[in-house]
């Protein structure tokens, strides 16, 4: 028997499914681990902010697959969305 | 003019060869001209969805290697005169077709049908390599399961690196009561999360295996994957034709099953 507690407290198994398979394509078509991307954005924040003003909250990076033209063929290129709050410090 | 069509899904079991059969019958119903080739050398199955594995001569492979003509490999159709099988080889491997010899064949069909559907082994090897070769246009075929997303995003990726530029989704075995409960990733999940166009969705019907017990593929049947299969097709050929509501494809008696087994 189900405890009613936990009748409450479950998760959809469909949003778990959504939410692993998020994560799962991030690492898949970047050809990098969530952990990789989450260490590139800080850096990013952490050196632009000696600049200018940044929401750290609507930084977002991201690599994408046969992106750029390279010479030997398609390359994934890393995408990064910065919106500046103030520009002078 | 043309078009070769590749169902793909990188995953195996998800449906494709079921949706080779049954959008290769729907085009036939619809008037056009088809060829439906079997692509997965060593493991054919599409003859035998189709119901027509006891009439193989020659094979694809017999073809490729001049064993034999085209016309004396492509096998008609029991109840649509305009459509063909090409059945693939049964005691041979992948390695047997280069993609170059692949692109050579459908080109010489191009000239004697409206469609070519290519139905495509599971896998990124040499047999999907084969059979994307001569493509224009990719159906991939998915379920909503982590696995067979996954899958069909890799396959996305490997399509647009081969220039296939038009891809389109179809989501196979989807169970309304479950997306309902929260069970099940809807349609629009998986689209969000694939960002392709849908061409179609199926609901997870038994007459789907009825169907391939028989070896007559339903499309155009009374019930929900018939209609289904038959929308794909209208939306191939360039109809809008709108999204069916899935709601009540469970039928009522397996809706009273369901609650007997519960009580």
């Amino acid at each position: 028997m189900i405890h009613i507690a936990e009748i409450f407290t479950r998760k959809n198994s469909g949003e778990i499914a959504r939410q692993r398979l998020k994560f799962l394509l991030v690492s898949d078509r970047a050809g990098c681990s969530p952990e990789l991307l989450e260490m590139i954005r800080n850096d990013f924040l952490h050196t632009l902010s000696r600049y200018v003003e940044i929401d750290a909250g609507d930084l977002t990076v991201c690599v994408l697959r046969n992106a750029s033209d390279g010479y030997k063929g398609k390359l994934p290129a890393l995408y990064a969305s910065i919106p500046i709050r103030d520009l002078r410090k | 003019m043309s078009e070769v069509i590749v169902v793909t899904s990188g995953k195996g079991g998800v449906g494709k060869t079921t949706t080779s059969a049954n959008v290769g019958t729907g085009l036939a119903m619809l008037g056009k001209r088809v060829v439906l080739i079997d692509t997965d050398i060593g493991l054919r199955n599409l003859d035998v969805v189709m119901g027509l594995e006891n009439r193989i001569v020659y094979n694809l492979v017999d073809v490729i290697e001049g064993n034999c003509r085209m016309k004396q490999a492509l096998i008609r159709d029991k109840r649509y005169p305009d459509l063909f099988l090409l059945p693939s080889a049964q005691t041979r491997d992948k390695s047997s077709v280069s993609p170059g010899q692949m692109i050579k064949l459908v080109d010489y069909l191009r000239e004697d049908f409206d469609y070519i559907l290519l139905d495509c082994p599971a896998g990124i090897e040499q047999g999907f390599r084969n059979a994307i070769a001569g493509a224009d246009r990719a159906m991939i075929v998915t379920t909503p399961e982590v696995s067979a997303i996954r899958d069909a995003d890799r396959i996305i990726g490997l399509l647009e690196a081969e220039d296939v530029r038009r891809k389109e989704l179809v989501i196979n075995r989807i169970r309304m009561d479950m997306v309902r409960r929260g069970d099940m990733m809807s349609v629009d999940d998986v689209m969000d999360i694939l960002s392709v166009p849908v061409l179609g969705t199926v609901p997870d019907d038994e007459d789907i295996v009825i169907s391939t017990n028989q070896g007559e593929p339903l499309v155009g049947m009374n019930g929900y994957a018939g209609e289904a299969y038959l929308n794909i097709c209208k939306r191939i050929l360039g109809e809008s034709v709108p999204f069916m509501n899935l709601e009540n494809s469970r039928n009522i008696w397996s809706k009273i099953t369901c609650l007997l087994k519960r009580a």
